[in-house]
């Protein structure tokens, strides 16, 4: 009993060996127990609990605060928001973890531009709001043929929910593309797979949008299959053509609906093939001005680029629109450039 | 005559935004759901809700877009819900969206015009709902 007594009195006595208790006159107890709790929430309660006892003591002992209950009550509370704190943390860090996962698995990971004989440019900036995540995807893949096949995407809606969609649609498109499976074909499939997980899923995604361009492996021309997406921009020297084919519906829309590929020659001359997801074009016209910004700004911007349209000129695009908004876009961007080696 | 307008507090998230305002109201036992300015994003949340509130009145919804100066995929995804809803409940949906108006192009570029027919006007479309068939 009499070791427990002394142990009490270095207990309470501990503080003034770092405080004076002068320093404390006029500092509100609760104050101190506040200090204590939020410590502990800060920085774990195996820190901030005996922060939390040392607050106490030192409220009770100087500050005249003479219920030595206290300890009782406001050690567990220290615990308990200890305890809350290192699981928000944990949270926050998995959330991060998750939607940087999500995302790598909407884009692909190139360290080397060149896809077969095309380099390819890809620049992806996701929406505005670090936490919120959308579902903007792309690929290149080169096919059996030699052919280059080149993808980008857009799920309708934002969440967890159109990205993890929007990286099985990837993975899939991803699959058929190398097996050599024909776009028209590879574009039903994605549709019979959205309109399955539609089935599946309670809140369903409504739609989704593809743009896929497979340049030949001669580089003499690419053949399109537009999904509801904006269609695919070819820039030479000469100025820019947005390929005027009218578009294919959404998938996930119809069981019937049905896409065929059109023909895109592609000139001697050298050229850059632009892909890009609407987020591009949705921007205002001048800060707080109308939206969209729309393809008809677009295309003299991509005209004024040097051809090949190389990582400058696509940044200096970007610059633009985004100047243009005043500032970051509500929603994905994804803006791919191919062209020659 | 149940009329309900709602305007949606945009302005908060993007202080440069013009609010866009929904406004649903009962003509000839359908749904009106008229979209005016600009709707994204931040306004879809306020369309289901009109949705919801349409529904509980009739099983036909018109989308009055006339009025609508942008819209995006939000927008499309909702009427796109919407019609599988009529769809699979016997109900129905029309969109009134002038030919060369922004909604009419964002509509026919994600190709819902094949599903969901746009119309001129508003009377038109009231129209199409009310025929049989």
């Amino acid at each position: 009993m009499a070791l427990v007594a002394v142990l009490c009195e270095l207990a309470i006595a501990l503080p003034f060996l770092v405080i004076s208790p002068n320093t404390l006159r006029g500092v509100p107890g609760p104050l101190l127990v506040v200090v204590g709790i939020s410590t502990s929430y800060l920085l774990g309660p195996w820190f901030g609990v005996p922060v939390t006892a040392v607050a106490v003591v030192l409220a009770v002992t100087i500050l005249g605060e003479n219920a030595w209950a206290e300890p009782l009550v406001w050690l567990p509370v220290s615990a308990v928001a200890g305890i809350v704190g290192e699981r928000v943390r944990h949270g926050d860090e998995l959330r991060r973890e998750l939607i940087e996962e999500l995302r790598r698995g909407l884009v692909g990971l190139y360290s080397d531009p060149r896809v077969g004989p095309l380099k390819v440019v890809s620049r992806y900036i996701p929406a505005v709001s670090a936490q919120r995540i959308a579902g903007d995807f792309y690929g290149a893949v080169v096919q059996p043929t030699g052919d280059v096949a080149i993808m980008v995407g857009d799920v309708a809606g934002h969440g967890p929910a159109a990205a993890a969609l929007a990286t099985r649609l990837r993975a899939m498109w991803r699959g058929l593309a190398i097996a050599g499976v024909s776009d028209s074909e590879t574009v039903r499939a994605l549709n019979e797979t959205l309109l399955a997980e539609q089935r599946r899923i309670a809140s369903p995604i409504p739609f989704a949008t593809l743009c896929l361009a497979t340049v030949a492996a001669d580089l003499g021309s690419a053949r399109i299959v537009i999904a509801g997406h904006p269609p695919p921009i070819l820039v030479t020297d000469r100025g820019t053509h947005e390929d005027p084919h009218p578009p294919g519906p959404a998938i996930g829309i119809s069981e019937t609906s049905a896409w065929e590929p059109h023909p895109l020659p592609l000139p001697d001359d050298p050229w850059s093939l632009v892909v890009y997801t609407d987020g591009l074009v949705e921007g205002r016209t001048t800060p707080g001005g109308p939206r969209p910004y729309g393809s008809d700004r677009l295309l003299p911007l991509l005209a004024a680029s040097a051809v090949p349209v190389g990582e400058d000129d696509v940044e200096a695009v970007l610059q633009a629109v985004l100047g243009a908004n005043g500032g970051a876009l509500p929603d994905d961007v994804v803006l791919i450039t191919a062209s020659p080696n | 005559m149940a009329s309900s307008i709602v305007f949606i507090p945009s302005i908060l998230e993007d202080p440069l935004a013009e609010p866009g305002a929904v406004a649903v109201e009962q003509v000839e036992g359908a749904s009106v759901i008229a979209l005016r300015g600009e709707h994204d994003l931040s306004t879809g949340p306020a369309i289901e809700a009109a949705c919801d509130d349409a529904w509980a009145h009739s099983s036909s919804i018109v989308f009055d877009l006339a009025g609508a100066t942008f819209i995006d995929s939000t927008v499309v995804g909702v009427m796109v819900s919407a019609r599988r809803r009529a769809a699979e409940s016997g109900g129905s949906v029309a969109v009134v969206a002038p030919a060369g108006g922004p909604p009419a192009r964002v509509l026919m570029l994600v190709g819902i015009n094949d599903v969901l027919p746009l119309h001129e006007t508003r009377d038109e479309a009231l129209r199409t709902i009310s025929a049989p068939g």
